[in-house]
């Protein structure tokens, strides 16, 4: 994300729908709307921390496959679901995991982290390992994806690569630039 | 829940889309403006899952449906007679106007012969049969329940009579209302719009947009736990049952709001995670219903 990306105009209409979003607190009775609002709120808090993020270390920031439009979303008709911006269960990168198993580890190299079909397998949700899934050779995070509920999606599993699936029904969608990119299939 | 948002003016507004419209209707016929119409509701491959969750219903009750609404012609279930008199019942709706309620998948294996619904002068008449000669002259067609609407669990695999929706053997518009079972108000309220205003706003997939429009995931109690990442690792836990297979994040249904068994409880208040009952592909592709190797942290 480039510091250009956030123009003042952005900034302030992100602005507008914290204040907004906060008046609306104080009046709303309903546990569900109240839930919906705080949700909107949290999604323009991060938006206003990748944004200073930008501005403060611009050089440094590689784009990423982050929404970061302040979308014309309203709050009666929520975006799709997000990942949430937390990850509490200190999910393990890639790089970053122990070597007892050097046949099904990734490989990096320079900023590439590349999956061979049997290193993605490992990679199914289940037993505290993440959940990935490859499409058209590039591996995504869907662990915290709502629509990946259990590491399963309408009858696929994490773990595999699901180009053709993917292909079928949600071709020409804007879905993958939603998920996180973790490195490539070879 | 607390008292608070029972004065929810958009919560109660939802609460009330199905009873609104049957008070409109109520005031048309003691106005005698509103003229009741006849309602046929056939039973094809299912468990009468839909027809029993009607007769639930208090939005209005199943009498009022049946007396002063509607014209209820047939129903195998409920219906008075039986045998050869049920069936011509049945078939002289044909000369007239009405709405055609299916509930249940249609057979088609040794063209519909898994399923016979009667006989009709002697000669069995498959559920195959009744669905086509029916639902090409009917005025409205509606199918109720997760088998009507996409084959449900009268589909799912192996499916031995080779099950398929209503929609597949129509070649017309045929209103959806998916669910195992649908609610209670999704049929009245539809119900009423027709009898009312004619067909409702519908989604690409023929979804009444008034019950069908929001997903459970953006109106869940526990959407905070998702969004702040506190799972629930057991059935019980109180947070975001979405490690343990939730679906609510890809069902479209008000259940959040509207509750069942006349507005009292649903499953993901009562610790269950949802199954998806009301996405099309149940129950196949909603399976695991539920998980516990994705929650439990592993010692690698």
């Amino acid at each position: 994300m480039r510091v250009e990306d956030f123009s003042d105009k952005k900034l302030s209409r992100i602005m507008v729908e914290i204040n907004y979003d906060i008046s609306l607190l104080y009046v709303i009775p309903c546990v569900y709307t109240r839930n919906l609002i705080l949700n909107h709120l949290r999604d323009r808090i991060f938006m206003l921390e990748v944004a200073m993020e930008a501005i403060s270390h611009p050089a440094t920031l590689q784009p990423q496959p982050l929404h970061l439009q302040p979308a014309d979303n309203s709050i009666v008709e929520p975006t799709t679901p997000k990942q949430p911006t937390t990850q509490p269960t200190t999910p393990k990168q890639p790089t970053t995991q122990p070597t007892t198993q050097p046949t099904t580890q990734p490989t990096t190299q320079g900023n590439q982290t590349t999956f061979t079909l049997q290193e993605l397998a490992r990679f199914d949700g289940k037993d505290g390992n993440l959940a990935y899934v490859a499409v058209n050779g590039t591996v995504y995070d869907v662990t915290n994806n709502a629509t990946w509920a259990a590491a399963t999606h309408f009858g696929l599993t994490a773990g595999k690569d699901l180009t053709n699936e993917f292909a079928s029904c949600h071709a020409g969608q804007p879905i993958l630039s939603k998920l996180r990119i973790v490195g490539k299939l070879v | 829940m607390s008292n608070a948002s029972i004065t929810c003016p958009e919560y109660r507004a939802r609460l009330n889309t199905a009873a609104s419209l049957v008070d409109t209707v109520k005031t048309q016929i003691r106005q005698g403006v509103f003229k009741k119409r006849n309602l046929v509701w056939l039973e094809l491959t299912g468990c009468s899952g839909n027809i029993i969750s009607l007769l639930d219903g208090s939005n209005p009750d199943f009498k009022y449906l049946i007396s002063n609404m509607t014209h209820f012609i047939y129903n195998n279930s409920l219906s008075a007679s039986e045998g050869q008199n049920a069936m011509e019942q049945l078939f002289s709706v044909l000369r007239s106007d009405y709405i055609l309620a299916v509930e249940g998948a249609v057979a088609t294996k040794n063209n519909g012969l898994y399923n016979i619904i009667g006989r009709f002068n002697g000669k069995p008449i498959t559920a195959l049969e009744a669905v086509k000669t029916l639902g090409e002259k009917a005025a409205h067609v509606i199918a109720i329940g997760a088998c009507a609407t996409h084959g449900g669990v009268s589909a799912a695999r192996p499916n031995p009579a080779e099950c398929v929706s209503v929609q597949s053997v129509l070649d017309r518009k045929v209103i959806k209302l998916p669910g195992c079972p649908c609610h209670p108000d999704w049929f009245m309220g539809t119900l009423a719009h027709i009898l009312l205003y004619g067909e409702p706003k519908l989604d690409s997939k023929d979804r009444p947009l008034l019950f069908y429009s929001t997903l459970i995931h953006d109106r869940c109690p526990r959407r905070s736990y998702f969004d702040k990442g506190i799972f629930a690792k057991k059935l019980g836990d109180k947070g975001c049952m979405f490690k343990l297979g939730c679906r609510g994040p890809v069902t479209r249904t008000d259940c959040p709001v509207r509750q069942w068994n006349q507005y009292v409880n649903w499953p993901i208040e009562d610790d269950t995670p949802c199954i998806g009952c009301a996405q099309f592909g149940f129950p196949d592709s909603m399976e695991p219903f539920i998980s516990y190797n994705t929650t439990r942290e592993v010692r690698k």
